[in-house]
């Protein structure tokens, strides 16, 4: 046990904590939820979850009257609950009131709701915290209520009038969204709301007014299992319901952008392919990948992330994902990268050491650095070497400045055109050269582009 | 019984409410306001489901939706 490493972000539950040893991540399972742990086995519970791929696999590795060791499946990539577009981060929520109300029909309840209890494998969500499962009270409220609504409710209510940028905002609240706060952002006419106003106002109004005067009357609350399942349903229905509405600015980027011809696309797509196969890329991060259509003729892909910040795009790419059970989708800015968060700063990894950690065969940045370059203003160099940190193999495309955005973004700049003179191929070699060897490169057909293939520098 | 106790362990608190341990504090405002809640439920199902029907009439079809229940045989409803 000497080489075990406690996961920076378990330390809340005294049920347990999860660790790596050796690489490999296992869950210890710890005296105070034992008793819970054997009636959840008794009752066969696990089964019936993975069953319905409603809770995250494990092996049981030991057993003692003092712990048990579990090995859960590994999830290919752990996307937070701020990376997540609109459509993820209701699944997630319609994910767990299922899983609640599953649990109950069963005898048993979650104890905790948190968002980030969810993670995405094969672009569905499933529960990753097997202890957050306990014995249903009988007669007694869901204790998690109220993390259900500052993890999900607020979120989403909030986004679906002000924009799923809202959802970012949850960097700031790892304990879950104000109530409060919510409600004064909400705009007047979400009065008309049944819904909102029963699952955030009133418990609004509760917050702040109930609480000090029941405890010192040691008021104990009651609520029949019919009257849980009820307010589980109105949550449910009222979740469905909600709609986010944005201007998509990269939905439709290969429709209908006149920079890429039929043909360009094709060539595009064949060199792609036939480059990540010719590598045995079991593994592909596709940074800028819109709706992951260059992932998806990738033959033996493993599994594929698509990473890009067009939430539109993502969720595009997510409806259309037909017989392609192997990719996830994740927001993220290049640019602004999402930082490590919480305590010790280690809680939340930040996405370039989750990136790192997930260890790409190749990584894909298609359509990329001239927007990195004249809309970022982020040197060759300094793209080079942020890649760096975790892209080992590169594939990369190079618009010359003939190309038909780049002129758009160039004459964007107006006066000020002439300060981008460094945007020139021979420069991209030379910068991207200091940190990666260029394997090979071939101009795209019809198209004033170029593809690369680069390997890092040891 | 639900004996509500507070409990030191460290700099955490730990809330132990009848058989279950929280790390968290569950709120008991939010707690008591589920009966309220669970009452307008109600009329937030029965709005839906008028809702619902006006649209059949009218020939529009809601989005297809994947229902809370998860349909199984074996399940035992623990309210009986």
């Amino acid at each position: 046990m000497s080489a075990s490493k406690r996961h920076p972000s378990s330390f809340r539950d005294p049920s347990g904590y999860v660790f790596t040893e050796d690489g490999t991540l296992f869950r210890k399972v710890l005296p105070a939820y034992l008793p819970t742990y054997h009636r959840i086995q008794e009752a066969n519970l696990y089964d019936s979850l993975w069953k319905h791929d409603l809770l995250v696999r494990h092996t049981e590795i030991s057993l003692s009257e003092k712990e048990v060791t579990l090995r859960p499946v590994l999830i290919s990539f752990i996307s937070y609950p701020y990376e997540w577009t609109f459509e993820q981060y209701r699944e997630a929520a319609l994910h767990t009131l299922r899983l609640e109300k599953y649990l109950l029909k069963k005898g048993f309840c979650l104890k905790d709701a948190s968002a980030f209890n969810i993670a995405f494998q094969a672009d569905k969500p499933i529960f990753i915290d097997t202890l957050s499962i306990e014995d249903y009270v009988p007669n007694s409220p869901w204790n998690a209520y109220k993390q259900f609504v500052q993890h999900f409710v607020a979120p989403l209510v909030l986004a679906s009038y002000e924009g799923p940028q809202v959802l970012r905002e949850m960097q700031l609240h790892r304990d879950g969204f104000p109530i409060a706060d919510a409600v004064q952002r909400l705009p007047m006419w979400s009065r008309l709301s049944l819904g909102i106003n029963t699952h955030l106002r009133l418990v609004a109004k509760f917050e702040n007014t109930t609480d000090d005067r029941n405890a010192k009357n040691h008021v104990e609350p009651t609520l029949s299992l019919s009257k849980r399942t009820k307010v589980l349903d109105s949550l449910y229905a009222m979740l469905q319901d909600l709609t986010c509405k944005g201007a998509s600015e990269w939905g439709t980027y290969y429709d209908d952008q006149l920079n890429y011809k039929d043909q360009s696309l094709l060539h595009k797509r064949s060199l792609v392919s036939t480059w990540c196969e010719a590598l045995n890329s079991a593994r592909v991060l596709d940074l800028g990948g819109n709706t992951g259509m260059f992932l998806k003729c990738i033959e033996n892909l493993q599994h594929g992330l698509v990473v890009d910040i067009d939430y539109n795009a993502l969720d595009a790419g997510r409806k259309s994902q037909t017989q392609c059970a192997y990719l996830d989708y994740h927001w993220a800015d290049f640019t602004n990268p999402t930082p490590a968060l919480g305590f010790n700063g280690a809680e939340r990894a930040s996405v370039i050491t989750r990136w790192s950690n997930y260890a790409p065969d190749v990584t894909l940045a298609l359509a990329l650095v001239h927007h990195l370059s004249l809309t970022g203003n982020i040197p060759f160099s300094m793209q080079a070497e942020s890649l760096s940190r975790f892209a080992q193999t590169l594939i990369l495309e190079f618009p010359s400045r003939e190309d038909s955005w780049v002129q758009f973004l160039l004459d964007s700049k107006r006066e000020n055109k002439g300060l981008f003179d460094w945007y020139s191929q021979e420069r991209f070699e030379n910068e991207y050269g200091q940190h990666y060897t260029i394997v090979k490169s071939e101009a795209i057909a019809s198209s004033h582009r170029t593809l690369y293939l680069m390997q890092i520098k040891e | 019984m639900h004996a509500r106790q507070f409990l030191k362990q460290g700099s955490m608190q730990t809330y132990i409410c009848g058989m279950t341990i929280l790390y968290f504090d569950p709120g008991l405002g939010a707690l008591i306001v589920q009966g309220l809640v669970a009452a307008l439920a109600g009329i937030v199902l029965f709005s839906k489901n008028v809702k619902y029907k006006l649209m059949a009439l009218f020939g529009m079809q809601p989005k297809e939706r994947q229902d809370i229940d998860i349909e199984e045989d074996d399940v035992d409803d623990v309210s009986k």
